[in-house]
């Protein structure tokens, strides 16, 4: 008899049935599981995924597979983790289109994990580091919404950047 | 994509559910914005409001600034402002002016006597006040390069106490109290303007106001002996006398007095002189020095071991105790009524040095934590002082501390880490002979808030130093450079000149000194006053020509003085143009000077015999 699953439901009501040891790289689902049933699974457990769509779930879970193994450093100091770059697969895992990447660090948010959501956001903040206001408002699709009054406010408080 | 109008628009897919960044939560964004260098977080801000705001949360900044900076929870802001953005950048370039710009420096030498000063500096408007205790003198001058030095003799040689603001010396000897204003002060009004206030022994503490009421009637001078505080106005009329068992001492910032006793301490309100009276276990016998935060009505008291911070308005104590005993220490200034909504919860820092000249920094407010601790070292190398690292002297504003040793050595250090940033002196000229053959620890250090000058005080020696430059500073220079493009030609001779005049101010140093011993020898004569008189004015002739900036114009009219004449053999005649150039520069605004050049003898008669005797009795001295 095969071990009991957990199974993730996604926000468009795609099942996925789930090896327990990859399901609770999510914090929120290994909690769950804990808090549900003390002595481990006996039978399988379904967890709806609300917020999370199928194609972004399978990516999630893909990680969680490839991650299963990996054991991340328990809450270290902030120093380390801002330092210590992108892990080579995750780079190449997230280079995906703009909204995938916000759908998963979302995602990696809301089951909270931590390795995952780290990785997305020093993913984005690459896309964001060196680049004029212009340039960011082009590549995230943002728009201006400062007046020009506002503008200038804003650059006059920062005018403190101008000697260094 | 744009429309026709050029207006960017945002294209909605309807098929495919967008998922835009600024739909990721606030919390994310921080992480996000987080991973940035902190000098692109500006930037970021002008992309969009939501951006915007993200920037301008605190959580954001808290920990930036703890692993950029060391800084802990709470600390003195540089800006004094209540955005996080503003305040990084204004501590990083103000730090690196601190770290790396390039260093300014002039001496001068002033002609009080040393001991037991105080000081009063005014940055903007380049003036110092020095008042020494022995002699009972003040001496006021130009901050930046010492000129016109206005002297102003004691005629009072057992003075215990005093106080000063610009205008007014307050004074207590053994059995009196007196004021004396030093507004327009000439030697020959100083002694007629001398007021006793009371006749009053075993005064110990006198506060003048800052600045005083023009009416003189409001109540300005504040004075306590062991069991009265007194409060007078200017005229030296008492408006109120409280009579206070066993006080030990009292602060005051002329809003509130707060009388430190033996076992309670009485809050006294200068509006209407209500009291309130708190009981205190500080153990206030063996109290080694008292220092207010009045706005954050803290008491800091240190008495052997332990600093205790005792909070006036909450009744709270709280203590620190050192590993081993406290020589000295000193608060930093504070800017004003606390305001929590600043960035670092306008904290406010203290630094205590330890008998082993440990410097500790602890944070007053709040917390009373220790920030850091530290060591600084002097490069004395061949000075003769050993390699002692004896701490003097000690100042702090919000970013550096800066450690005063001997001879006018001083370090600069930052003040979260204590890391050693750079020396902030360089060694006196020659000249000061002194200097080289006695040991003189540096007084005081008065820094101009968090900018990166001020002032260090050694023995009769004023060196002023300057990191990066000012802007009023800047324009001159380049005019300078110009000038001296123009005559580099004459370079040679200006140097000789200048070596012959440096000879001639070393020679009149000695002389003066000389001067002086005579007339302590000699008594108080009448002509001591013309005598000192003399010495002032020539000195601070003589000032005049260690800085640069007067310099180039002095030597350019010497020069053209000794073109006319063919030969610079008559040097003293040439010198005696010099100074009398200079002199009357002294006497105008120096705004003028373009005035002066063009015509130098506009002089007022009266100046113009005075000038004549000084001139006499400086070369007769030669």
């Amino acid at each position: 008899m095969s071990s009991p699953k957990v199974i993730l439901t996604s926000s468009d009501g795609e099942k996925f049935p789930t090896d327990p040891k990859v399901a609770e790289k999510s914090i929120l689902i290994k909690n769950m599981i804990v808090d549900l049933s003390p002595d481990g699974l006996e039978e399988d457990f379904e967890i709806p995924v609300p917020n999370v769509r199928a194609t972004v779930l399978q990516k999630v879970l893909d990680w969680c597979e490839h991650h299963k193994n990996t054991i991340f450093p328990e809450d270290e100091d902030e120093d380390t983790k801002k330092t210590t770059p992108v892990d080579e697969w995750d780079r190449n895992f997230l280079k995906v289109d703009q909204e995938m990447l916000y759908e998963i660090i979302s995602a990696a948010n809301y089951l909270n994990i931590k390795p995952l959501l780290d990785a997305g956001c020093k993913t984005v903040a690459e896309m964001i580091r060196n680049k004029s206001p212009e340039e960011l408002r082009k590549i995230f699709n943002i728009v201006n919404d400062f007046t020009p009054e506002e503008e200038a406010a804003i650059r006059r408080e920062n005018e403190w950047a101008e000697d260094r | 994509m744009t429309d026709n109008l050029g207006n960017t628009l945002i294209i909605h897919q309807p098929s495919t559910p967008t998922f835009h960044i600024n739909e990721l939560p606030p919390e994310i964004l921080v992480e996000i914005f987080g991973h940035l260098e902190l000098t692109q977080l500006p930037q970021i801000q002008l992309v969009c409001k939501y951006w915007a705001g993200i920037i301008s949360n605190p959580s954001i900044w808290e920990h930036s600034f703890n692993t950029k900076f060391g800084a802990s929870e709470v600390f003195p802001s540089w800006s004094g402002s209540s955005r996080w953005v503003v305040e990084y950048l204004a501590r990083s370039s103000g730090l690196k002016k601190w770290k790396k710009a390039q260093g300014e420096h002039t001496n001068y030498q002033i002609l009080n006597e040393f001991a037991d000063n105080i000081t009063l500096t005014n940055f903007v408007g380049d003036k110092l006040m020095v008042y020494s205790r022995i002699g009972n003198s003040v001496n006021i001058c130009g901050l930046r390069w010492g000129k016109t030095q206005t002297f102003v003799p004691g005629d009072n040689n057992h003075v215990t106490l005093a106080d000063i603001n610009w205008n007014h010396l307050v004074f207590a000897t053994r059995d009196s109290l007196h004021v004396k204003s030093l507004a327009g002060a000439t030697v020959s009004s100083s002694r007629s303007s001398t007021k006793e206030i009371i006749q009053l022994g075993g005064i110990k503490r006198v506060k003048v106001r800052d600045i005083c009421d023009k009416f003189k009637d409001k109540p300005d001078i504040i004075i306590c002996t062991s069991d009265k505080v007194m409060i007078f106005n200017l005229n030296g009329e008492t408006i109120k006398v409280f009579e206070i068992e066993d006080i030990i001492d009292f602060g005051t910032d002329f809003k509130h007095i707060v009388v430190v006793c033996n076992t309670k301490i009485l809050i006294i309100k200068m509006e209407d002189f209500s009291i309130k009276e708190i009981d205190h276990e500080v153990g206030a016998e063996d109290v080694q020095d008292i220092n207010f935060d009045f706005d954050d009505d803290n008491l800091i008291i240190h008495h052997s071991k332990d600093a205790v911070v005792f909070n006036y308005r909450d009744e709270t104590t709280s203590t620190i105790t050192f590993p081993m005993d406290v020589k000295f220490g000193k608060l930093q200034n504070s800017r004003g009524k606390r305001n929590p909504l600043l960035v670092g919860k306008d904290g406010l820092f203290y630094a205590t040095i330890l008998i082993d000249d440990t410097i500790v920094i602890w944070s007053v407010r709040d917390s009373r934590k220790i920030i850091t601790r530290f060591k600084s070292e002097f490069k004395y190398k061949n000075l003769g002082l050993g390699d002692t690292n004896e701490v003097c002297s000690i100042e702090l504003n919000s970013g550096v501390v800066i450690v005063g040793g001997y001879n006018g050595f001083a370090n600069v250090h930052d003040l979260f880490t204590g890391k050693h940033l750079r020396e902030c002196s360089i060694k006196f000229p020659k000249k000061y002979t002194h200097m080289y053959q006695y040991r003189i620890p540096v007084r005081e250090i008065k820094v101009n808030g968090n900018h990166s000058n001020g002032i260090i005080i050694c023995g009769d020696l004023i060196q002023y130093f300057q990191f990066g430059e000012d802007t009023n500073k800047s324009l001159k220079s380049t005019k300078k450079k110009k000038f001296i493009a123009e005559n580099s030609y004459k370079n040679n001779t200006k140097k000789m000149i200048k070596d012959q005049l440096e000879d001639y101010e070393i020679n009149e140093y000695h002389t003066n000194q000389m001067h002086e011993i005579v007339d302590k020898y000699n008594g108080q004569g009448d002509g001591e006053d013309d005598i000192e008189l003399a010495i002032a004015l020539s000195k601070s002739t003589l000032q005049d020509t260690t800085g640069e900036e007067e310099e180039d114009d002095e030597l350019q009219r010497a020069l053209e003085l000794s073109k006319n004449q063919e030969s610079s053999e008559d040097f003293d005649e040439l010198l005696k143009e010099t100074l009398l150039a200079s002199t009357q520069n002294e006497l105008h605004n120096p705004h003028e000077f373009d005035e002066i050049q063009t015509g130098s003898s506009k002089a007022e008669p009266d100046e113009d015999e005075e000038l004549r005797r000084v001139l006499e009795l400086s070369l007769l001295e030669q």
